[in-house]
């Protein structure tokens, strides 16, 4: 069967956080943008919570991990040799339809660790560059919480008040003024009050498997729509295989299958990868070509290399006192960003921020929540009555630091259904990593103590929390050692850009989201000031 | 096959004056159907039925997987709490035992109940200078007016 060959102006692959975002940036100043997704629109009701054996489906149909889920839209992520295991979603939405919608930024020194501290390696931009974008975004998507936190640079009063602290939330509230730790109830893409078509948080838990009322955002319901209505054109059911370099090494388009098998070739003047932190290098890994033999744009080698995960351990504190540990948005309503800076008193470089985490069902609890073992056999039931409701856990989110051999490549000895290789996560835990969850284990135990809690049980990471997918193609002013550079395109090949988090320098110690959606939408601007679209 | 996945059931879920036991509400059964949506955990399921087989004569055998066979334990004591804890009469007893509402997350939710508590700091500006220009300007700012309103367009001056 022949390819089937069309032509477009800007092409989009992947219709994520970043895709659309950056989709509607262009498509707001009048630019003809056309975004290829391999999956497919997602139902509100697809959240599956409404179900008598809701808790179930959070196991199979709704799991993060796509090795255990393989919806049809999903690809092999091969796991074996990396300690924490991937965690995404594949459909128009990306990730944001399974994802928990805690939105803190990335703080200045977060874009400056090797000139500040010594470690990992410098953004060619600043946080300044990036502010106005938040906001825009912040909006766009709806951000619920509190302007005026001193542990941060300003920014305008949020869309709607902050989600409830809840009973745990209070407790741990007061036990940091007592403390005297810094804390600040979070942003979060969560509306508390309706807004439009978008109801407000009804505080039902699992956020992790979609939200049916829409109060927690994710991007096709915030961005894809007014990006449609503005004229740009979204393509469901296309799984790019690789992308298409002329004799002088210009990208010209990206060659694509449908879902019945048949073959695409589409011509773009601008090729943009959106495909996330393993998904985009896995796509210009296997664009080789005899001007790229080594991937698509990777004379540096950096391309997959680098990639940041943030290992984040948990400590769960149990309470006497039954918190209701199964209500409130699952994965945030205060942030805690006392040890988010360097210090040189301490062992390692940098720091963590602590969230506290909740929405465990009656199952999630049974097998033992974040951190905790409840006994099989004869224990079980009395154990179970001591943990449930009466938990609250808090996350570590460590920051961390590149490493070469810390990488996403490709194996072509396993495929996805249309013979594009899999992606394989190769990922360890560092030195400075190491010393840091121990620290931040410390922190979060003591705080649950002054919280009350009468017993905390602790993990030194989560292993499936693999969704902070960061450093893959890194940005920088080195075409020796970075991937794009600070307008997120190609050094090598200058039609082509990445704009999803596999451009970070760094990790920082925040969820990245609102941080690469700021970098997409900054990198749609430049690229019409620089006239190239 | 079914007394022998009763009696490994009831080893992991017994019953007492409160909680079923795992048999009586057929987890066994439950977690067979389970299973069958996928062919890794059928192939899993049934390596659980031969083991149980293997080992019919032992006294426990919730036991005995655990020490021989770990990893096949991990999937079954998975599998069995999974089909035991989404039995609505478990969740019955879930619901009187604790302060859990009985009914799934959506489309009602539930009522977080809260306190309202304010950060003790409110004032001190904590975050770190990048070492720009613009961080001085902005710190110099924000610690004049720490409950200053900012808007968009003020925010848009700070790119360079
Ligand atoms: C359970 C969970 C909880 C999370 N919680 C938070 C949180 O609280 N805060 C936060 O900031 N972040 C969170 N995240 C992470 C967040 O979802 C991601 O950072 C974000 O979605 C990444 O955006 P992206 O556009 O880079 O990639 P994605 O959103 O993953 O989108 C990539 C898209 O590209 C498509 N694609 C990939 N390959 C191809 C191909 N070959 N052809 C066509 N299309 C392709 C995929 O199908 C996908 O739709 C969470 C994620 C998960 C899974
Ligand atoms: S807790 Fe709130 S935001 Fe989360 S899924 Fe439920 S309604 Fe949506």
């Amino acid at each position: 069967m022949a390819a089937l060959r069309d032509e477009v102006n800007v092409l989009v692959v992947g219709a994520g956080a970043a895709g659309a975002a950056f989709t509607w940036r262009l498509a707001s100043m009048g630019v003809a943008v056309t975004c290829l997704e391999q999956g497919e629109w997602q139902s509100p009701e697809s959240s599956l919570t409404a179900l008598e054996n809701w808790e179930s489906k959070r196991l199979r149909e709704r799991s993060p991990n796509p090795n255990i889920r393989r919806n049809a839209a999903d690809y092999p992520i091969l796991d074996d040799t990396s300690i924490i295991k991937p965690a995404i979603f594949n459909g128009v939405g990306g990730s944001t339809i399974l994802w928990s919608a805690h939105t803190p930024r990335f703080r200045p020194s977060d874009f400056r660790v090797k000139s500040l501290d010594g470690v990992g390696a410098d953004w060619p931009i600043s946080y300044w560059d990036l502010a106005e974008y938040y906001e825009i975004n912040d909006e766009i998507m709806g951000t619920s919480g509190q302007h005026g936190d001193p542990g941060n640079p300003p920014r305008t009063p949020r869309t709607t008040p902050p989600v409830p602290l809840g009973l745990a939330g209070s407790r741990i509230a007061d036990a940091l003024n007592d403390l005297k730790w810094h804390w600040w109830p979070s942003d979060g893409n969560i509306l508390t009050l309706d807004r439009g078509s978008r109801k407000a948080c009804n505080g039902c838990g699992p956020c992790e498997m979609g939200c049916a009322n829409g109060a927690r955002a994710s991007v096709d319901i915030t961005y894809w729509p007014e990006a449609l209505a503005l004229g740009a054109e979204l393509r469901t059911g296309a799984t790019v295989r690789r992308v298409l370099v002329d004799a002088t090494g210009r990208a010209t388009g990206v060659e694509w299958i449908d879902p019945t098998g048949q073959e695409h070739v589409t011509h773009a003047n601008v090729v943009v990868m959106a495909c996330n932190g393993v998904g985009t290098p896995r796509i210009l890994l296997n664009s080789v070509s005899k001007e790229h033999p080594r991937g698509l744009g990777n004379s540096s080698d950096q391309l997959g290399r680098n990639l940041m995960l943030h290992p984040i351990p948990v400590v769960t504190g149990v309470f006497d006192e039954d918190v209701q540990s199964w209500s409130g948005n699952d994965a945030f309503a205060l942030l805690i960003q006392e040890f988010y800076e360097n210090d040189e008193s301490r062992d390692f470089k940098r720091g963590y921020e602590m969230q506290v985490t909740r929405g465990q069902g009656p199952l999630v609890t049974a097998l033992g929540g974040f951190s905790h073992d409840i006994p099989w056999g004869l224990g079980h039931h009395e154990a179970f009555e001591k943990f449930f409701g009466h938990v609250a856990t808090v996350a570590v989110t460590c920051e961390d630091l590149p490493h070469p051999n810390n990488r996403v490549t490709i194996d072509p000895s396993v495929t996805d259904r249309c013979g594009v290789p899999a992606a394989r996560m190769s990922y360890e835990l560092e030195e400075n990593s190491k010393k840091m969850i121990k620290h931040g284990v410390k922190s979060a135990t003591a705080l649950l103590v002054k919280a009350g809690a009468r017993e905390t049980h602790a993990k030194p990471f989560a292993p499936s929390a693999g969704f902070h997918l960061m450093g893959t193609a890194r940005m920088g002013s080195n075409p020796k050692d970075s991937f794009v550079n600070q307008a997120c395109r190609s050094h090598d090949v200058p039609n082509l850009l990445v704009i999803d988090g596999s451009v970070f320098a760094s990790a920082g110690a925040v969820n990245p989201t609102p941080t690469l959606q700021a970098v997409a939408l900054r990198a749609a601007d430049l690229l019409r000031e620089d006239a190239l679209v | 096959m079914s007394t022998l996945l009763d009696r490994f059931t009831n080893d992991l879920l017994p019953g007492n004056d409160h909680w079923p036991a795992a048999s009586e509400i057929e987890v066994g059964a439950v977690m067979q159907e389970l299973a069958s949506t996928d062919s890794e955990q059928k192939s899993l399921f049934d390596r659980l039925l031969d083991f149980l087989e293997n080992h019919k004569e032992r006294l426990a055998l919730g036991e005995t997987l655990e020490a021989e066979d770990s990893e096949l334990f991990v999937f079954a004591k998975v599998l069995a709490f999974e089909a035991y804890y989404i039995n609505p009469k478990v969740r019955e007893v879930v619901a009187r035992r604790s302060m859990y509402a009985n009914r799934p997350p959506q489309p009602a939710g539930f009522l977080v109940v809260t306190r309202r508590v304010s950060p003790w700091n409110e004032g001190e500006i904590l975050w770190r200078s990048d070492g720009t220009e613009r961080s001085g300007e902005v710190l110099i700012e924000q610690k004049k007016d720490p409950k200053k309103t900012w808007t968009v367009e003020e925010i848009r001056q700070w790119r360079r």
